[in-house]
């Protein structure tokens, strides 16, 4: 009798469960849906209004802002001095590098002696932001442009911290060495500062994968698609989430992560929030959380936009055990944001941010990975109860996956109509067929992982709860795998 | 675009065609705009899209003239313009640069490595065509004093 | 609800699958297709009109025949306007010509009439690249368009056509007070050259006081010498934002005839305008005004003193030895400005040099780097003190920065 009962319980747990999994997705995928038609508008327009010649123009203009571009470097050594070379050469009209060595061991910083000509000089600047000492500025004698910075090391947010306060121009960057930019893409990213001097505090680009391309001289010379299957699926997962996501988003005016990604921002309202913060995984998804709500705060009209052609190239991880690492350290950077600024949740003060987005992010992206895991164990002990019903099946495949599967081709779509980058057939057809293929196991494979990333989130709480108790001043990054893996730059080293 | 010429046929390129001219630029529109003005007015060109092929091929055609724009991949652009004039075979070979870099210190940079002329995208064609004509006669006449006899034509370098 | 209405819906949802996906494939067919065709007529048309842009007369026609419409017209536009950017002069105007006979810069003047403003901002585009003085009227009534891309396009079009025509309505906007399409009006002039300059000092007495800086701005970036005259004058104009304006330009124009009136300018009542008078001193290395900057060196207001400061490390002996006179100033930012200033310049390693001897050189050496020392900013001097070639050199620079920590312990 008794064991009847539980079971007649748990049965119906299960069933309304089962149900509210589908009501899930099908919100889910309706965000998705509306996200994308946003973009779509959005990125027709951009592709529409883009006249050739902009670009151009923005280049010898003098109106343009000059650009102070941040280069953090630890240990750096064997790539340090390609990554400035190819800075040198971009296709800009007045900026600056400024290469902060943040404390190496190795030789970076005499291999930017001897190859630029630096010799010290003394920098009056502000230090507007508080950082780990600045031991020297050197300039070099024969780039009257490039400035490199040597510091005790404090991390990648105290180096940028430290270049910011040392940067002349009213806006910045922080380049990685690890990523490939593209020729135009500061011309780019400029433009909607150019358009909209007053209001635009930071504009994102795209990042796309570099695997499969070809790169010569820190150019890519040639687009292909990558040769193995997982840095595969996530360009597609890239075209997804940046061409239907962040493009939504910015229309929306909640666009939120810029990370992953490459920013610009300004300068001013950089400093006023206090700069990077030291306390995260992903520093610049939580400097743009606090850009929006020190804007908003302050009642200031402005705006976070994003480029949707591609500025930016990155080497995708090639393994699982990497892959891994990279979402944990995203998704825990992004749930660490989310809990800063909770204040933020479902408060009209902060407009569409706060009453869209941040609820989105809260239900969808943090909790959400728990309810798809479940939803899938559920359809399993179902089957396994002998209760599975084939309607809910049916259901259940249409919603979480087909409906995804519709997504990742309207991504493909989107990108067709608009930037081509990848121009052969052979590519195309390999997009589509990941793009289907991507619903089927490997999106399911990234909600496990943000399951795992949100045990580790409440687990180092409480570590950095009682780190902060005891008065522990922070300046580094701790010390985990993840952030060693990913170097200073969040790139992934192969 | 014309077709490579062997090295054997230089006598025969003299009779027919003012000069032999490579041009080397990334952009393919200025490229065949080139080979067509030159081809018209006599002479007799050679177009090359990419920096490291360039050189390669100057080496072997060892032109009159060589055209090119500031390209990359090379490391600034500028380092063809360097490599031409370090290589003993090519230095005498008189480079015109064709650019759109039209700041002062790139052009004084561009004479500085050795390039024999400057011309600033956009350009003039009639123009072009008369500096290019000026440098192989001037050119001519600096090999000429080099040779200490008149024999055979434009032969041997 | 039946189990076979579901499996219809996803039969449905598959096929809608299918089709997006054979949409996506057959778009990318069409596209291809059609450029493989607009390739071939191009193909068709190339020989002929490059031989057009490369001769000195003769109409298009008699080296092409390009149809009134269709797929090659469309590919010969398209090759025109792509050598646009390549040429100037002679082939340039041929261009131009070349575009008026096809059609295509009437065709573009009706379409700036068009309901839609993302065609009348293309329109504009187009007729820019075209350069058809014909369009500049059509053109001027653009700027006033609702849309703000638009009018954006239409000046820059104007900027691209130049000529006394295109020049004047850009003008009159920039008698229009809105702060930002000011600059960007001021930012296409800049690039229009000669005729631009004569027309602006034409209609400078009517610009408003921003109108009047926009101007002088524009003539600072067109740099022609013609101008310079004019812009002297304005140095006493009663506003002092045009004052300053007129102080940039000068520096910008760099006319070293000018300094005597920037020197003048140094004793502004208003600080902005030193401040520029001083900068453009330092563009125009006229030995003559090491004077006033010297004087410069003592103006009550940083900036002044920071640009002085900086013009004087370009002119030679003089401005080096207001530079060290500055040394002894009881500013402190005054004195790191001059140790900057001679670090930059090369001066610290030249004294650093004639450290070694008993002359009075060197004597004098020894004082002047001793007064550095002083100041504090030493990195340049540590550095020399470890790496300079000579020992007696280094050991003089050790001795004197041994002296001055010893001093301060």
């Amino acid at each position: 009798m008794f064991g009847i009962g539980w079971t007649g319980l748990a049965i119906s747990f299960i069933v309304w469960f089962n149900r509210f999994v589908l009501a899930y997705f099908l919100a889910l995928n309706t965000i998705y849906l509306g996200l994308f038609i946003v973009s779509l508008r959005e990125v027709w327009y951009f592709v529409r209004r883009t006249f050739w010649s902009d670009y151009r123009q923005i280049m010898q203009s003098e109106l343009t802002w000059p650009i102070s571009i941040l280069v953090p470097a630890h240990n750096e050594e064997k790539t340090i001095l390609e990554t400035v070379r190819s800075l040198q050469m971009i296709n800009y009209g007045e900026f600056e590098i400024i290469v902060i060595n943040d404390g190496s061991t190795d030789g970076s910083l005499k291999r930017l002696v001897d190859a630029f000509e630096l010799r010290r000089i003394d920098k009056v600047y502000r230090r507007s932001i508080a950082t780990a000492p600045v031991r020297a500025v050197y300039a070099s004698l024969e780039f009257p442009n490039l400035f490199v910075v040597d510091k005790d090391k404090g991390g990648k947010s105290d180096a940028l911290n430290t270049g910011i306060n040392i940067a002349r121009y009213p806006l910045f960057c922080s380049v990685d060495a690890d990523s490939i930019l593209e020729d135009n893409a500061f011309l780019r990213v400029v433009k909607p500062f150019m358009e909209r001097p007053q209001e635009t505090v930071a504009v994102g680009g795209i990042v796309r994968i570099a695997n499969g391309c070809e790169v010569r001289d820190g150019r890519v010379t040639r687009i292909a698609l990558p040769g193995r299957p997982l840095p595969t699926f996530q360009v597609v997962e890239y075209l997804r989430a940046f061409l239907t996501g962040r493009v939504g988003w910015s229309a929306l005016r909640s666009l939120v992560i810029i990370s992953g990604a490459f920013g610009l921002y300004r300068r001013k309202e950089v400093i006023e929030i206090g700069g990077y913060d030291h306390g995260t995984d992903t520093e610049d998804l939580e400097l743009v959380v606090r850009l929006h709500e020190h804007m908003r705060r302050k009642k200031i009209p402005y705006r976070i936009v994003f480029v949707p052609d591609p500025v930016c190239w990155t080497e995708a991880p090639t393994t699982l055990r990497v892959l891994q690492r990279q979402r944990n350290r995203w998704h825990r950077g992004l749930l660490q944001s989310l809990w800063r600024h909770k204040r933020m949740l479902g408060n009209p003060r902060y407009g569409i941010l706060g009453l869209i987005a941040m609820p989105y992010f809260f239900v969808f992206e943090m909790l959400g990975p728990f309810v798809e895991v479940a939803g899938y164990v559920a359809v399993l002990l179902s089957w396994l109860l002998g209760i599975l019903n084939v309607k809910f099946l049916l259901l259940f495949f249409c919603l979480a996956v087909l409906y995804g599967v519709f997504l990742s081709l309207a991504a493909i779509l989107l990108e067709e109509i608009s930037f081509r980058r990848y121009p052969s057939w052979e590519d195309l057809l390999k997009l589509l067929l990941y793009g289907v293929l991507e619903n089927f196991g490997y999106r399911q494979m990234l909600s496990v992982f943000k399951v795992k990333s949100f045990w580790d989130f409440l687990r180092r709480r409480r570590r950095w709860g009682e780190m902060e108790r005891a008065g522990f001043q922070v300046h580094s990054e701790p010390a985990l795998p993840a952030a060693q893996d990913a170097g200073l730059g969040g790139g992934m080293k192969k | 675009m014309a077709g490579l010429s062997d090295r054997g046929n230089r006598k025969g390129d003299c009779l027919d065609s003012k000069g032999t001219i490579l041009v080397m630029d990334d952009d393919p529109i200025i490229l065949t705009f080139l080979t067509n003005l030159l081809q018209d007015k006599g002479y007799t060109v050679h177009a090359v899209e990419d920096g490291s092929e360039g050189i390669l091929a100057a080496r072997r055609l060892k032109p009159d003239l060589i055209i090119s724009d500031l390209i990359m991949p090379y490391a600034d652009g500028y380092e063809i313009l360097r490599e031409l004039k370090r290589d003993p075979a090519l230095r005498r070979i008189p480079v015109m640069v064709v650019s759109m870099k039209d700041k002062e210190s790139d052009i004084v940079r561009g004479f500085e490595l050795g390039a024999e002329d400057y011309v600033v995208k956009p350009f003039g064609a009639h123009e072009l065509v008369a500096r290019v004509r000026r440098l192989l006669v001037a050119s001519k006449k600096a090999a000429a004093a080099v040779l200490p006899a008149p024999a055979s034509g434009s032969g041997s370098r | 609800m039946s189990e076979w209405l579901l499996l219809v819906a996803i039969l449905t949802i598959a096929a809608v699958l299918v089709l997006l996906t054979v949409l996506i494939l057959v778009m990318k067919a069409i596209r291809q297709a059609r450029l493989a065709h607009l390739a071939r007529k191009r193909r068709e048309i190339e020989p002929g009109l490059l031989k057009y842009l490369a001769a000195r007369e003769g109409v298009l026609e008699k080296f092409v025949s390009v149809p009134p419409r269709g797929d090659t017209r469309t590919a010969a536009i398209a090759l025109l306007i792509e050598h646009a950017d390549l040429l100037k002069g002679e082939a340039r105007e041929r261009i131009t010509t070349a575009l008026e006979r096809i059609g295509m810069v009437g065709e573009e003047m009706a379409h700036l009439d068009s309901s839609s403003a993302w065609k009348r901002a293309m329109a504009a585009e187009r007729l820019g690249l075209a350069r058809s003085v014909s369009a500049v009227d059509a053109l001027a009534r653009r700027m006033e368009d609702s849309d703000p891309e638009v009018q954006l396009r239409a000046a820059r079009a104007l900027g691209q056509i130049r000529g006394r025509l295109a020049v004047r309505p850009l003008i009159e906007a920039l008698a229009n007070p809105s702060r930002w399409s000011t600059l960007r009006v001021a930012d296409i002039l800049s690039t229009m050259g000669g005729e631009a300059a004569e027309e602006l000092i034409r209609s400078f007495p009517q610009l408003t006081p921003q109108g009047k800086v926009a101007c002088l701005d524009i003539l600072g970036r067109l740099r022609r010498p013609d101008t310079a005259a004019f812009i002297q004058q304005r140095l006493k104009d009663e506003n002092p934002d045009v004052r300053a304006r007129a102080a940039h330009a000068l520096g910008q124009i760099g006319d070293p005839t000018t300094w005597q009136a920037l020197s003048e300018a140094l004793k502004d009542p208003e600080w902005p305008v030193r401040a520029m008078a001083a900068k453009a001193l330092g563009r125009l290395h006229a030995p003559q005004s090491v004077g006033s900057l010297a004087e410069g060196l003592r103006d009550r207001q940083w900036w002044v003193r920071s640009n002085a400061a900086e013009a004087l490390s370009g002119m030679g002996e003089g401005g080096t030895q207001a530079l060290i006179d500055l040394l002894d100033s009881p500013d402190d930012y005054a004195r790191h400005q001059a140790v900057l200033m001679l670090q930059q310049s090369g001066i610290v390693d030249q004294y650093a040099d004639r450290l070694d001897g008993l002359d009075l050189e060197a004597a004098r050496a020894r004082r002047v780097v001793g007064k550095i020392v002083e100041v504090g900013q030493v990195q340049r001097l540590d550095d020399l003190a470890r790496n300079h070639t000579s020992p007696s050199v280094r050991a003089a620079l050790a001795d004197l920065l041994g002296k001055a920590a010893a001093g301060r312990a």
